[in-house]
């Protein structure tokens, strides 16, 4: 797992609850890497788990919100530090649609290793679009924030209905539809 | 202690930051690496790529550069353009063609849209020249080999070739060749097949192609006249199949074939079944067609209608084959005729010898050898005759025999010897030393051919010699090949007449036959002779110096022997007084003949030996009657009687002329009427018959018939007492003659010169076992026999006669048969020794 996901998750630690949760999760939790990351780094997702985990503990928030608010800071990360990815997309649905094509691509570029979700996009109507999401990672509920943020950024009203397509959550789908 | 735990926190921090950055540096010094391995990797594939580039690049200017040199070499004109007629290559021949001055790489790039325009009075047709132009660059189809005549009379062969790269016009390639040459070849050669074909079509000859298995493949419209058939339904069918009317002549075709495809030409002639069944007949010159490579692809016949000639050929043939018939027919006629007509002379001959047997006065028995020479004559004629007409009917053929050579040879020339007493001619005979005596071959055939030569030489010589010769010209193994000679002395025979010197009837020319006799068949029967013993003869003459007949014979070695035996002949009588008769006659058995008749009938008679003595006789003296031969030396009865008419102040002018002649033929009758002659008689004549023709013209007189002739006074023999040898029967012979020696040679000389020729058939009779003819011989001769003292073989004879009568075995008859050829071998030269003592004594 790209180290920016660690780096990030921290960083959003930092932000909502002080430096000092991080270093209190990182102190307690048995991580391989000792809990120092760098964003051009790569780390086991198991650690990632751990992190969250953790966070989930002390902060006494889900797991899914949690991935869902990270999803919501990291596209932040996203438009900030890749702003041509999103300056080519006028709508949300074309950025999503973007993401398996080009996004995606772009960033195998740049880290072979990079282990991605695989995301089928269909537009089922001019404002419904499927997503299915394919991952070992089980981290739906991350793409789910950042579809959020999409919407958001785009400023574009729509609801995200969300369908398991098997019991443990690694192919889900995605039904957005945006409000006329 | 807040500010501890924020203190500691932040030591924590930092030193996770630290370590985040050094992974990170860590990260960035791999990557870097990594970067310099790709860019390494690129630099290298970068050279590499650069070297193939200009690979590539150098194989495409090379390629470019073959391109343009082969277009440059092409022989012909090359111009290729782009889509906007620029002119992207050219060459030499291209710009030699169309007259421009410029070398082709300076064109490159020049606009060719006014070219057509600007190059079209090059052509004979101009404005065609154009608008083609313009039509093929509007429809961009490819068109190959137009061919254009230039204004100064050549041809230019077009080829236009529109270039697409993916679908998208590109440009065009013109290609023009000077084609004149081959076209003016071309041209050359179709006029000379023309010239060819319209001489074989107009030569009557029918032309056909085949290929291997004999199947059509071409054929000339004289052959379809030939045949009836079209072309259409010729070619493709197999000729022998299609035109041979039955399969006899399948292999004939077959076989000719066999020979085409072994490459050899040949001639043949064979049937062919027309389209309307009609079949003709056509000779064939058959000869084989090879390709290229020298291999026999199949054949041309040149067909000839012969059917005309062949229908001619069969019309000759049957005509020939009804001549050979009718000549077959002929020559059994005359071989019946032949032996009939001996059957009674042998009879006339055997009255004669038993009427010699009766008491007879001189004169009587003078006549009666008068007869008997005429009589033999006449036998031999026939004999000749039959010979001829057998050898050529085929129905003689030689029988090999073991013979002794020189016995034969020395018999021949001793009686030959005699026979020529009476002429200084020596008669010789050399035989090679290498010839073995004892060889086997047939010595009758080789005795005739000797005696027919010998007796040819004897009656053309009057001094010299005559001889025989025999040589040795090859041995192979027992095979003897010799070489028989007769030269002579004689007279010769002109080189006009060597031509025809061995053909029946035919002497050197009438003079000889009427000076010299002769059957004119003795040189034809040894011609035939001599072939039927596998030789041949030729004969070699010089006019007045002599002739040498060589043949050549083949015979075998062997060891062993030879020999033979002979007849006698007689008279009449009548009165006719003081009549003055002239005997014109050469021959002197006929004068004697005549003569006693003439005594007999008291005529007056003088004699003139051919027909200028009779016209001397008639110059001095007046006669009643002329008797006059026809075929006479010097001058011929014709001739002679022309004269006589023609005769100025002379009272023999009118005589009568009675012609004897020995022939019967009515046109030469006519002929003597003609020639003024008054009447005819042919010879052999009997006294009645003579005396009628007589009677016509001596009307008044009485003709009375003589009790008594005048006696025959004894010969005017010397002192010395002559004495018969005794080796004869001498007291037979004085029985016979007593002291008429004269008598005694008159008979041995006719015994010599008649019978003994003829005793050759009685060894033809041994020889073939023919003991009917050998008992009719033997009765014939019998009389003669005694007639000269050989009263043994009379009596051998007799036996011999009686014992083939009796129908007696080859067994019981051979001992009789080699005493008989013993004795008259050893006693017949006796007689012609007796016969030249005679002669001397009676002064002959």
């Amino acid at each position: 797992m790209k180290g920016i996901v660690f780096t990030e998750l921290l960083e959003m630690m930092e932000q909502k609850h002080g430096y000092a949760l991080v270093d209190q999760i990182i102190e307690h939790t048995d991580l391989a890497s000792g809990g120092a990351y760098t964003a051009v780094g790569t780390y086991s997702a198991d650690e990632f788990g751990q992190l969250v985990q953790a966070y989930s503990e002390y902060t006494h928030v889900s797991l899914s919100t949690l991935l869902i608010d990270f999803g919501h800071h990291l596209f932040t990360v996203f438009v900030s530090n890749y702003p041509a990815f999103f300056n080519n997309c006028s709508t949300a649905f074309q950025l999503l649609e973007s993401i398996e094509e080009t996004i995606h691509v772009e960033v195998l570029k740049l880290y072979p290793d990079a282990e991605l979700p695989q995301f089928i996009t269909r537009q089922l109507t001019d404002n419904s679009l499927e997503m299915i999401y394919y991952s070992d990672r089980r981290m739906s509920a991350l793409a789910q924030g950042l579809i959020e943020a999409t919407l958001q950024y785009y400023d574009e009203a729509a609801t995200i209905q969300l369908d398991w397509l098997d019991q443990e959550g690694k192919n889900v789908r995605f039904l957005i539809t945006r409000a006329v | 202690m807040i500010l501890n735990d924020d203190i500691s926190i932040l030591r924590r921090r930092i030193e996770r930051e630290r370590k985040a950055r050094q992974q990170a540096e860590k990260l960035l010094e791999e990557k870097s690496f990594d970067l310099y391995r790709a860019n390494e990797e690129l630099r290298r594939l970068n050279s590499s790529l650069e070297v193939t580039i200009q690979e590539r690049t150098e194989a495409l200017l090379r390629t470019d550069l073959q391109y343009r040199s082969l277009i440059q070499n092409l022989q012909a004109g090359v111009l290729l353009e782009d889509e906007q007629r620029r002119i992207v290559l050219t060459n030499k021949i291209f710009c030699d063609l169309f007259g421009i001055p410029a070398p082709p790489e300076v064109l490159v790039g020049v606009d060719c849209s006014q070219s057509a325009e600007q190059s079209k009075q090059l052509f004979a047709n101009p404005e065609e020249f154009v608008k083609r132009i313009a039509e093929l660059l509007a429809n961009r189809k490819l068109s190959i080999g137009e061919e254009l005549v230039m204004a100064n009379g050549r041809i230019l062969e077009r080829d236009y070739i529109p270039i697409f790269a993916d679908k998208r016009y590109v440009g065009h390639l013109w290609r023009y060749e000077d084609i004149t040459e081959q076209r003016r070849t071309q041209g050359l050669l179709r006029q000379s097949e023309e010239k060819y074909r319209g001489i074989l079509e107009n030569m009557n000859l029918g032309l056909i192609e085949v290929d291997n298995e004999d199947v059509i493949q071409k054929v000339y419209s004289r052959f379809s006249q030939l045949v009836g058939y079209t072309a259409e339904e010729l070619v493709g069918r197999k000729a022998g199949e299609l035109l041979l009317p039955d399969s006899a002549f399948r292999s004939v075709l077959e076989e000719q074939n066999k020979m085409r495809l072994a490459g050899e030409p040949s001639v043949y002639e064979v049937p062919i079944r027309r389209k309307d069944g009609q079949v003709i007949w056509v000779i064939i010159s058959g000869a084989p067609i090879f390709d290229s490579d020298g291999k026999v692809v199949g054949s041309v016949g040149i067909h000839l209608d012969i059917s005309e000639r062949k229908r001619v050929q069969e019309a000759l043939e049957e005509a020939r084959n009804i001549a050979e018939d009718a000549r077959k027919a002929e020559k059994r006629f005359l071989a019946n005729m032949s032996h009939e007509i001996r059957t009674p002379i042998n009879g006339i001959i055997g009255m004669m010898h038993l009427l010699k047997d009766t008491p007879l006065t001189p004169v009587q028995t003078e006549y009666l050898d008068a007869i008997s020479h005429s009589a033999d004559l006449l036998l031999a004629l026939v004999s000749d005759v039959l010979d001829i007409s057998k050898i050529e009917a085929g129905e003689m053929k030689p029988t090999e025999r073991p013979f002794d050579l020189p016995d034969l040879l020395n018999d021949l020339t001793k009686s030959f010897r005699l026979r020529l007493r009476d002429k200084p001619v020596k008669v010789e005979c050399f035989v090679d030393s290498n010839i073995q005596r004892s060889v086997i071959g047939d010595p009758t055939f080789l005795r005739q051919i000797l005696m027919n030569l010998l007796g040819n030489s004897g009656k053309f010589t009057e001094r010299g010699y005559i001889r025989i010769q025999i040589t040795l010209l090859d041995k192979l193994g027992d095979f003897l090949m010799t070489e028989v000679s007769v030269s002579d002395t004689g007279i010769g025979i002109a080189p006009e007449h060597l031509e025809t010197i061995f053909e029946s009837f035919k002497q050197a020319d009438s003079d000889v036959k009427i000076k010299y006799g002769g059957t004119g068949l003795g040189l034809a029967i040894a011609r035939q002779l001599v072939n039927l013993h596998g030789g041949e003869i030729s004969v070699d003459s010089t006019l007045g110096k002599g002739t040498t007949f060589t043949f050549t014979l083949p015979l075998k070695a062997a060891s062993v022997l030879s020999k033979e035996s002979d007849p006698l002949p007689e008279t009449l009588t009548l009165s006719l007084r003081n009549r003055r008769i002239l005997i014109v006659e050469d021959n002197p058995l006929n004068q004697k003949y005549v003569q006693g008749l003439m005594r007999k009938w008291e005529a007056n008679f003088a004699i003139a030996n051919d027909g200028q003595e009779a016209i001397d006789l008639l110059q001095d003296q007046v006669y009643d009657l002329i008797l006059m031969d026809l075929m006479m030396p010097r001058l011929n009865g014709f001739d002679t009687t022309v004269q006589i008419r023609s005769l100025t102040g002379n009272n023999n002018k009118a005589i009568p002329i009675i012609a004897l002649t020995a022939t019967a033929f009515a046109e030469e009758q006519a002929k003597a009427r003609k020639c003024g002659m008054n009447d005819y008689l042919a010879k052999p004549f009997t006294p009645d018959q003579l005396l009628r023709i007589l009677k016509r013209y001596f009307p008044d007189e009485p003709v009375t018939m003589p009790d008594n002739m005048p006696t025959q006074q004894t010969s005017s023999f010397a002192d010395e007492p002559f004495r018969f040898n005794s080796l004869l029967d001498t007291n037979q012979l004085e029985l016979l003659y007593g002291q008429d020696y004269e008598y005694a040679y008159i008979m041995f000389d006719l015994f010599d010169t008649t019978t003994k020729p003829e005793l050759i058939q009685v060894q033809v009779a041994i020889d073939t076992q023919n003991w009917e003819m050998l008992g009719r011989l033997l009765h014939q001769f019998r009389p003669s026999l005694s007639m000269v003292g050989l009263t043994d073989l009379a009596e051998l004879s007799k036996q011999i006669e009686q014992l083939i009568r009796e129908g007696a075995s080859v067994h019981l008859l051979t001992p009789l048969l080699l005493d008989f050829r013993r004795i008259a071998q050893q006693k017949l030269p006796l007689v012609e020794q007796e016969c030249n003592r005679l002669a001397k004594l009676s002064g002959f």
